[in-house]
């Protein structure tokens, strides 16, 4: 039953309004451990997300507290049956960071939504500890309702999704020959897997510190190209200027900026799992050694790996396979010479690429249909 | 709003040592000397005039300079309207 907050039924979902919104959830009778699972998803403006904290109390217990960025399951345990036998369950959703369109908009030629607009739900339902549904919440919501396993669908992969991880330019050049250009720091750097490692552990703290970093000219005059070296993590990335296009203190004051800018995007999708990091390395690196990387971006969330080496005869160039919990191995026939990334590479990378992407997707799906069920249980005990 | 649409076109412009005018349906890539290095810099001065912090979702549908500027103005007007009645 929808107490105080809510707006009016729309195409698929309700608002939730002002500071809070409240659910009476009436005689849940004595079914085992019941969930109420919630599916919730930002306010988005034009095509920017307004992350809001939201607390969800129940009888006045603070179960959650997630700060919602994306369409996210919230999953709230009930009070045991001995407690809610013939009475009501009140679901409290604290929601503080709403927003008012007139305030934002006080000239709009048409008058814009007054309300204090939060979060959307746009399904709320009751499972037990199986995944049953419960039969109480949704109709009396009106509230979509669908079965709790079917899970958001992913969309298809596509070639922006991935990010370079090095150790040199040869797949983000592959990426440009594509048509995408995701804004990625180590798209056109080169750096070792070990150096990559210390980056990961101290979040390239020092990546943009002036002490750190060299600029230099390579290549044959006058077109020689100015290049960043940073001492720390052994990292040397293109600037794409060439002498005669730009002085140095202009070069210098780009580069710093990029790499600033770089290392945020970097962090953010650490963060956000977004991505599929991609490694390769001519010289291959040790079974431990992806193992450590994986370690790695898995510090910061749940981050995939694709770690491209050569087939060894025992599998076809294009092959990919799941090898590790958060990895995938792709397969190739050849990588360039890293004097020379920038002639056309192996014809087998649109394929692994491709593979990788679907197998990348059916693996989150699946691991989130486990997740869900892991956090069930785990609220069980 | 006038003063974003000025201040995103004057950052491209400066980004990219050019005169050349630009309009809000110009397309970035066919900016001369518009690279991803130009995009962080702009993007990176636009996160200290404005004081909003731009990140990985918001680059990626960034094609024109009238994306820059709402993008900005998005931004801004989230970041002035946090909270208020």
């Amino acid at each position: 039953m929808l107490g105080t907050g809510w707006g009016a039924s729309e195409d698929g979902f309700r608002w939730m309004l002002d500071d809070e919104s409240v659910l009476e959830i009436p005689g849940l009778g004595e079914a085992s451990t019941l969930y109420l699972i919630l599916r919730i998803s930002p306010l988005i403006l034009g095509e920017t997300v307004w992350p809001q904290r939201l607390a969800v109390l129940v009888d006045g217990f603070p179960h959650s507290l997630p700060v919602i960025t994306e369409t996210t399951f919230v999953i709230v345990p009930m009070p045991g049956h001995e407690k809610r036998v013939g009475e009501s369950v009140k679901v409290v959703l604290k929601h503080p960071d709403w927003l008012q369109l007139t305030t934002l908009f006080p000239d709009s030629p048409t008058p814009p939504d007054s309300r204090k607009i939060s979060l959307r739900v746009h399904e709320a339902y009751l499972v037990d500890q199986t995944g049953s549904m419960g039969n109480a919440l949704s109709d009396q919501a009106n509230i979509a309702r669908t079965d709790p396993r079917v899970l958001e669908p992913f969309c298809p992969a596509s070639l922006a999704d991935f990010a370079s991880l090095g150790d040199n330019c040869e797949f983000g050049l592959f990426q440009r020959r594509c048509g995408v250009e995701p804004q990625d720091l180590f798209r056109f750097s080169r750096l070792s897997i070990e150096t990559l490692l210390t980056g990961l552990e101290d979040g390239f703290v020092d990546l943009c510190n002036l002490a750190r970093l060299t600029f230099s000219l390579r290549g044959d005059a006058p077109r020689r190209e100015y290049i960043t070296k940073n001492d720390k993590y052994k990292f040397f990335s293109h600037s794409g200027v060439v002498e005669d296009e730009a002085s140095v203190v202009r070069v210098i004051e780009r580069e710093i900026r990029k790499l600033y800018f770089l290392r945020q995007l970097l962090i953010d999708d650490l963060k956000s799992g977004d991505r599929l990091f991609v490694f390769k390395a001519n010289h291959s690196a040790s079974a431990e050694q992806i193992d450590d990387l994986s370690w790695s971006l898995r510090r910061w969330g749940d981050n995939f790996l694709l770690h491209i080496r050569l087939a060894d005869g025992s599998v076809e160039a294009g092959h990919v396979e799941r090898t590790g919990r958060f990895v995938m191995t792709g397969y190739i026939d050849s990588f360039l010479d890293y004097s020379k990334a920038q002639i056309p590479a192996s014809e087998a990378w649109p394929t692994i690429c491709d593979r990788a992407g679907k197998l990348w997707c059916q693996i989150r799906a699946n691991d989130l249909g486990q997740v869900e069920q892991v956090a069930l249980e785990a609220l069980a005990e | 709003m006038i003063d974003i649409q000025r201040s995103v076109q004057a950052l491209v412009q400066a980004e990219t040592g050019t005169d050349t005018n630009v309009a809000p349906n110009t397309v970035l890539d066919d900016i001369s000397g518009w690279d991803s290095v130009s995009l962080a810099g702009v993007l990176m001065a636009l996160e200290e005039e404005y004081s909003i912090r731009i990140g990985r979702h918001q680059v990626v549908n960034l094609h024109t300079v009238g994306d820059l500027e709402r993008l900005v103005r998005d931004l801004s007007l989230l970041a002035d309207g946090r909270g208020k009645t």
